[in-house]
């Protein structure tokens, strides 16, 4: 546990290039699909329990507001993982592309952001 | 210049955990931060501990995190440290004291990849040939010194002390594209092992800290490239 | 408590001479190497240029040659048997570092590449050749790496950050071992061995402007200096003409090499007056000496006390090329490019000719009759053999420590197997206890770093490129005050571990000691040679010192014995470049 805190700290106040903070938001983003995954496999398996508890997940709570913004959250985090994980998947096969990591990333985050806006725009439109 | 030494602590012989002091030297803007460390250990406080030798960049002896950045503290100079200087020791290796890490955990990974030319086919007379390009072809990794500011500025290191790190795959490199040598595919097993080049995660925090400006993940790149084709 | 080893051959340093010492005992002996730096760190790695050796892969070129400029460089002092030996050594060598894997630049065919540097010439000196074999500008970083390299795939045995205290000399006068402090621990380490090889490297922190480590603080020598046993030739230390003003980081002579020029305030190529034939690539004691008259006429850059190297003609490929590292030293420290800005430099602290003197296998001679210290060894800057005489060319410190630390390294092993261990004196670590003691309880107020500092201002003003008996008085005074000082000097730090203010002290009291015999034979010396140039007699004298300085301290007071110079072919002339 004692390591894992180092670790973090050493994570957190490192002050890496763009790479560093494309690797940590992708750990980041990464462990926000998988619980998002386990909530999603948790709730289907919540038709098990009657149809009062699963409509009242899918029709009350997954569509209110609180939930709409982790929902926003959620795209955010499989575009940037999905893309981000083409960076890498780009550069370790074009090493010599390294050179231009830090423009890299940055187009990445472009991309990513411009298709995260309609996205978000069509996802909090029933609740704005 | 007047500029503030906040500088991490920690005396094996006193200290359960290490604490920051604070010093005020004054400095040339063209000094280096090994300058003002040697200010407070020769004028202020002779008990800081760091390691140092030939003071401009080629010997590796004073690698440390400066303003959270791994650095030789004989490559930056005062004057782009601004008011404040932080210096920490190298994370990721044993702390011995002050700014002085274990670093036999660093050297024999280094030693793991067999650093040194393989080839028995010595001519009888003058030197093998080798081309200026397949010179150049492993330039880049002949300049490595050894600093360890690479592989302690790794989270992959951080998070898995087992990980081979990228000063290492470095000098593996300098042998695997020698054309001359002959131990590349031995070299590539032991790097295909699971805390070995598959760690790296292209994070380029290597790039960034190496002093010998050494393109460390396109060496990494290469290797892993290497060892899909020969392995 | 004192840890015991028993070994065969100690090797003491790990730089280019240390290493391949070890190397080549390790063949014949059980060696072990004690370094108070990783052996990575040694300041071998910091040479840049090139290693000599008359390859003539791109000019004709002979050993021949080699040796004759080697002899011309060294102002006749040079023992011409030993230079005939490293000089005709030097291509195989040079060939065996390339079997071992340095990757050394190449030409066009593909053999090791070579480029001129001073000093170096064809034909008995009529212009320069390429001689100096080099690894871009990183020559010693590829001799120092490869070295350690070969030291660990032969499973040398290396205690890294032990630093050697004190010579052991068994009751018959055979060298029996070192005593070590281990950095990190704090304790003290016996090794007893059969063979000892000093590879300690130089001392170059005496002066204030050097191109040397922080480390380079001759603590070899001085511990032979406290035995009693002599140093050779301490007057010629080598002022290296191109250092960065005011931090004396070194600018490789290659810049000069590939075509850079030095020039004055008034932007004139002045070299070309005081040396018309070699110009910027005559011998550095003759540049270092022309940039200092410059300045003394008031052609210093803005009447300042340094000139400009100007490498901005050579293009930006070039220098890319062939000079990386200088190009990076110039914008980390200086802020400039050096393909459009000239270098700032000045004459800086590089390389001591004198040292241990020995024979051509490193044995360590006991006096200037050539008796030797049987099993004693010393390789590399820290000995005298002599190769370098007065003045020592650029590209044959590497030549140097790889030649002879290769013999010194044969010689032990062979040494090791035709004799036992020599008989130990008892508690032969109490000299060494009791300085740690004394330092970590003295009580006085002085300071290392500020004893130091005025050694190295003072030795700069008064035994630097210029010297006369006055100054070298004045610095005498100075450091034997400073002498009776550092006895008192205490420390912050009483710890065990990782005290290295504990060892500035004892590094300090070496290089004091070194400053006092540095100083006493350039005053005793009363000519100009080489290196040693005495504004009081300006002119050599072969008449009455064609020959070497043994300095010794017997009782404290300095004792002087003197040794012909071997001449075998070449007689002294006039010294013209």
């Amino acid at each position: 546990m004692g390591a894992l805190v180092e670790t973090l700290r050493y994570v957190i106040s490192y002050r890496g290039t763009e790479g560093h903070w494309a690797w940590l938001l992708h750990r980041l983003s990464g462990l926000g699909i998988a619980l998002f995954l386990s909530m999603h496999i948790i709730s289907i398996f919540s038709v098990g329990l009657g149809p009062r508890v699963y409509n009242f997940l899918h029709e009350v709570l997954y569509v209110s507001a609180p939930a709409k913004v982790l929902e926003v959250f959620l795209i955010f985090g499989v575009l940037f993982h999905a893309a981000n994980g083409m960076r890498i998947i780009v550069i370790d096969f074009f090493p010599g592309l390294g050179k231009y990591q830090r423009t890299i990333v940055r187009i990445e985050l472009l991309v990513v952001i411009l298709v995260f806006i309609p996205a978000a725009i069509i996802t909090l439109q029933g609740v704005l | 210049m007047r500029v503030k030494m906040r500088i991490r602590r920690f005396n094996p012989e006193k200290d359960s955990k290490p604490w920051w002091g604070e010093y005020e030297v004054e400095v040339e803007p063209t000094d280096r931060v090994l300058d003002a460390l040697h200010q407070v250990k020769w004028y202020q406080d002779g008990t800081l501990t760091l390691r140092r030798s030939c003071a401009h960049g080629i010997c590796g002896s004073d690698a440390m995190v400066i303003n959270g950045r791994n650095a030789l503290a004989c490559k930056v100079l005062m004057r782009d440290v601004g008011k404040v200087c932080v210096v920490e020791p190298l994370r990721g290796l044993p702390l011995i004291k002050d700014l002085v890490v274990d670093m036999e955990p660093f050297f024999a990974k280094y030693r793991a990849v067999m650093p040194w030319l393989v080839n028995d086919e010595i001519p009888d007379h003058g030197e093998r040939l080798q081309s200026p390009e397949a010179r150049e072809r492993y330039d880049d990794t002949t300049k490595c010194i050894l600093c360890a500011a690479c592989t302690t500025s790794c989270p992959s290191f951080w998070a898995n002390e087992h990980y081979i790190g990228p000063a290492a795959i470095v000098q593996a490199h300098r042998f695997i594209f020698d054309d001359r040598d002959r131990a590349a595919v031995e070299r590539l097993r032991i790097l295909n092992d699971r805390d070995g080049v598959w760690r790296c995660r292209t994070v380029f925090n290597c790039v960034q800290a190496c002093p010998r400006e050494i393109d460390v993940t396109k060496a990494i790149g290469e290797v892993k490239l290497a060892i899909l084709e020969a392995l | 408590m004192v840890r015991t080893h028993r070994t065969e051959t100690v090797v003491v340093g790990a730089g280019g001479a240390g290493l391949m010492a070890a190397l080549y005992a390790s063949r014949g002996s059980q060696t072990v190497v004690l370094s108070k730096l990783y052996p990575t760190r040694s300041h071998t790695g910091t040479a840049q240029g090139g290693i000599g050796a008359a390859l003539g892969n791109i000019e004709e070129d002979h050993p021949e040659w080699h040796t004759f400029d080697t002899v011309k460089g060294s102002d006749y002092l040079a023992d011409q048997d030993a230079v005939e030996r490293m000089c005709y050594e030097a291509p195989e060598i040079v060939y065996e570092l390339e079997h071992m894997g340095l990757p050394f630049s190449r030409t066009p065919e593909g053999k090791i590449n070579q480029r001129p540097f001073g000093g170096h010439a064809a034909e008995f000196g009529k212009r320069p050749v390429p001689r100096a074999c080099f690894a871009a500008d990183r020559t010693g970083h590829m001799i120092l790496q490869t070295l350690y390299q070969q030291c660990l795939k032969h499973r040398v045995k290396f205690y890294d950050e032990f630093h050697v205290l004190d010579l052991v000399l068994s009751p018959d006068g055979r060298a029996a071992g070192v005593v070590a402090y281990d950095i990190d621990q704090g304790e003290l380490h016996l090794f007893h061995a059969k063979a000892v090889i000093f590879a300690t490297g130089g001392f170059g922190r005496i002066w204030q402007i050097t191109s040397n480590a922080h480390s380079l603080t001759g603590d070899g020598p001085a511990i032979l200096l406290q035995k009693g046993l002599p140093l050779e030739d301490m007057e010629f230390f080598q002022f290296h003409p191109t250092g960065i003003y005011k931090m004396g980081i070194l600018i490789t002579e290659a810049v000069r090499g590939e075509g850079g020029v030095l020039r004055n305030d008034q932007g004139e190529r002045f070299m070309e007056r005081y040396a018309p034939t070699m110009k910027d690539l005559a011998s550095r004691d003759v540049v270092s000496r022309a940039i200092y008259l410059e300045v003394k006429a008031g052609r210093g850059i803005g009447g300042k006390n340094y000139v400009h190297l100007d490498a901005t003609h050579l293009g930006r490929e070039k220098i890319e090329e062939r000079l990386p590292d200088i190009a990076d030293f110039c914008r980390t420290y200086l802020g400039i490019d050096p393909a459009e800005q000239p270098i700032p430099v000045q004459p800086t602290a590089h390389y001591a000719m004198g040292g241990i003197p020995t024979d051509v296998e490193g044995r360590v001679r006991r006096n200037a009759a050539g008796d030797l210290v049987p099993g004693l060894y010393a390789a590399g800057e820290v000995a005298c053999v002599s190769v370098h005489g007065a003045n020592r060319l650029g590209t044959n410190s590497l030549l140097d420590i790889v030649v002879f630390g290769k013999h010194a390294g044969q010689d032990a092993a062979r040494f090791c197997q035709q004799n036992d261990w020599p008989e130990l004196p008892e508690e032969t670590w109490q000299p060494s206890q009791a300085t740690i003691e004394r330092i970590l309880n003295n009580t006085g107020e002085d300071n290392a770093a500020r004893i130091r500092d005025e050694m190295q201002a003072v030795m700069m003003d008064h035994v630097g490129v210029f010297r006369t008996a006055e100054g070298i008085q004045k610095a005498l005074e100075k450091i034997h005050e400073l002498q009776e000082r550092v006895r008192h000097v205490t420390v912050s730090d009483k710890g065990k571990r990782f005290n290295t203010e504990l060892l500035e002290a004892i590094e300090l009291r070496n290089l004091l000691e070194l400053a006092e015999v540095t100083a006493q034979s350039a005053l005793n010396r009363t000519e100009s040679r080489g290196a040693h140039y005495r504004e009081d007699f300006q002119q050599r004298d072969d008449e009455h010192w064609l020959k070497h300085t043994f300095v010794r301290k017997e009782d404290g007071q300095i004792r002087f014995e003197y040794r012909p110079v071997v001449i075998t072919k070449y007689q002294p002339q006039e010294r013209k470049y």
